[in-house]
């Protein structure tokens, strides 16, 4: 049997962390609070970002080639990990506002961050569907969560039926993959494919399988479900769908087109190109009119996609570096904003613009971290977004596409309109009430700690983006 | 090229051509006695109450049926791994009750939560 458990040693801590906290649920009395079980969470995440740092030397393919650890997933499971301790913690922060809690919600949260492990470690086709289809289940349920609320309802509903569509264009488009190749494993197809020229089968697979994972990463054609779900999800599933959903759909388009497909990267450099630029398009300028900030960020991550697709399409080690770096630094200013927001809205109860009127005179902290979070999103120096942009840029200028770097550049500055139209608002207006919003200690720590991290990816950014590159070269083994 | 489709057409012509006279047979000489029961739709071999048309049926029939599903899956499962049990040795023989474990925890969940219940 071709099993070595020490590669996947953190998927089965996590693993076991839910089932613990489903089983301490069941146990529990009804109604009582369930923020304990959130923090064992909190501290199945944490041992198993420690089994990953400790066994980050042991790298390799087990389960027959379809599980994969290398520099690449053990950067994203990180990733991930961090994803779901900030999840965790918004979560909690969450539960009154829940009618019906239930310990399940952080059991899930736990599972989605499973899933999207399996994500970054699949070099196959076969455990790329399930584990996409894995986390998939997991967000419909989350996204639904507040079933009296019928905009999360219909969020869940929204997000099952594109999610089931797109499904079936991943699938259909592997199986033309399969009948060109004659492989589902990334690295054979890449071998296979090696000289070979485009064929009929080979496009229409190529096509329909990044059409499929469009639907994961939220960009143009499967970008529709993105503003309606944000809004209507409850926020920290909204957070998860931004920062995790996100770069798990990154992770794996990196590995199918530079593992699987980069031998014949002439042939879709102009497609990917397009995607992007149109999605950068229809991001940025649809985020504008926006009154309520969840869809703001919907749309404003719409926009990154195409920011991140545009290191998709340079197709380099530095595109790919830089498709890493960008998610790094987006998980900072999104997990920033997001907690901001939750406890605007616990305070405030409300996720409109304008009721964030005057936040700088009655919370200067929540303020800050608006500020340098939603800056860090549109990409203004010294943060970590605008060193992420930057590289992103260069990427696909090295590569010869001037126009998509054009775009790009317009772009980050109508990011700006929309970004300062909110920060107008919390530094400029006056406030309706002039109370002060109550911050707790553990909420303050960790608002400090994602705005400095912000800070350092940005003012020195020189370790991290060194540490990318050298482990993006992973990536192009195959060729 | 196209001449080998040939005993296609001809195949799809037979079964156009059977169908149509199976159905236009038992059409003409079939023998009809329609009463009540027989109109009624089936349900569990209970007396049908209201009408189905109206679009209100419980959801929790959906949530039996759901539970149904993740075990007729495990079966699946069961049978290719009971055939070749010899051939992938002790390893795998655990790895299933690691799986039944887990689908276990699901049923006691959901059971726990009161899925089951019939109120």
């Amino acid at each position: 049997m071709d099993v070595n458990i020490k590669l996947f040693l953190p998927e089965i801590f996590i693993t076991l962390f839910a089932f613990v906290i489903i089983g301490i649920d069941l146990v529990m009395p009804k109604g009582s609070e369930r923020k304990h079980l959130a923090r064992l969470g909190i501290i199945g995440s944490l041992a198993a970002i420690n089994v990953l740092i400790i066994n980050s030397g042991v790298t390799g393919t087990t389960l027959f080639g379809l599980f994969i650890q290398d520099g690449v997933s053990i950067f994203f499971k990180v990733l991930f990990l961090l994803t779901g301790i900030v999840i965790l913690y918004m979560a909690m922060l969450y539960e009154e506002k829940v009618k019906n809690f239930k310990g399940e919600f952080y059991a899930l949260i736990l599972f989605a961050v499973l899933a999207m492990m399996f994500m970054a470690s699949s070099n196959d086709f076969i455990s790329l569907y399930v584990s996409l289809e894995f986390l998939a289940v997991t967000l419909y349920i989350l996204a639904c969560y507040t079933k009296e609320e019928s905009a999360s309802v219909e969020a869940g509903l929204k997000y099952l039926i594109t999610g089931a569509l797109a499904s079936g264009f991943l699938l259909y488009g592997i199986t033309y993959l399969y009948g060109a190749t004659g492989s589902t494993e990334f690295t054979s197809i890449s071998r296979i494919l090696t000289g070979k020229e485009m064929s009929g089968f080979l496009a229409i697979g190529l096509i329909l399988v990044v059409t499929g994972l469009t639907f994961k990463i939220a960009s143009i054609p499967f970008h529709v479900w993105a503003p309606d779900v944000y809004q209507g999800a409850p926020t920290p599933v909204t957070a998860l769908l931004a920062a995790g959903s996100k770069a798990a759909g990154f992770v794996i388009l990196m590995r199918v087109m530079f593992t699987a497909l980069g031998s014949i990267k002439p042939q879709w450099v102009l497609f990917i190109s397009v995607i992007s630029a149109s999605t950068l398009l229809l991001g940025n300028l649809a985020a504008m009119p926006q009154k309520n900030i969840k869809r703001m960020l919907a749309y404003a991550g719409i926009g990154s996609a195409g920011y991140l697709l545009m290191g998709i399409a340079a197709g380099s080690v530095l595109g790919s570096g830089s498709v890493m770096f960008y998610l790094l630094a987006y998980l900072f200013a999104i997990s920033g904003t997001f907690l901001a927001i939750v406890i605007f809205y616990n305070s405030e109860g409300s996720d409109s613009i304008d009721a964030y009127a005057g936040l700088s005179r009655r919370s200067p902290l929540l303020a800050a971290t608006l500020f340098i979070g939603l800056l860090s999103l549109a990409g203004v120096p010294p943060l970590g977004g605008f060193i992420a942009k930057l590289y992103l840029i260069a990427a696909v200028v090295k590569e010869g596409l001037m126009w998509l770097a054009v775009v790009g550049v317009l772009m980050a500055i109508a990011a700006m309109y929309y970004f300062l139209l909110v920060i107008k608002r919390v530094y400029l207006l006056p406030p309706k009430v002039n109370l002060p919003i109550k911050i707790g200690t553990v909420d303050t720590a960790l608002l400090y700690s994602i705005n400095i991290a912000t800070l350092i990816l940005g003012i020195y950014p020189g370790p991290f983006t060194d540490w990318v590159m050298e482990i993006a070269k992973v990536l192009f083994r195959g060729n | 090229m196209l001449l080998s489709y040939l005993p296609v057409i001809i195949m799809f012509g037979f079964v156009l051509f059977l169908a149509s006279a199976v159905l236009f047979v038992n059409k003409v000489v079939g023998p009809k006695n329609p009463y009540k029961e027989k109109l009624s739709p089936w349900e569990c071999g209970m007396e049908p109450i209201g009408d189905a048309d109206t679009g209100h049926f419980r959801v929790h029939f959906f949530v039996i049926a759901i539970l149904f599903i993740v075990f007729d899956v495990e079966t699946l499962f069961l049978f290719p791994w009971a055939v070749v049990l010899k051939k992938i040795g002790l390893f795998a023989f655990v790895e299933m009750f690691i799986f039944i474990f887990i689908l276990a925890i699901g049923l006691v969940y959901a059971w726990a939560k009161g899925a089951l219940e019939w109120v």
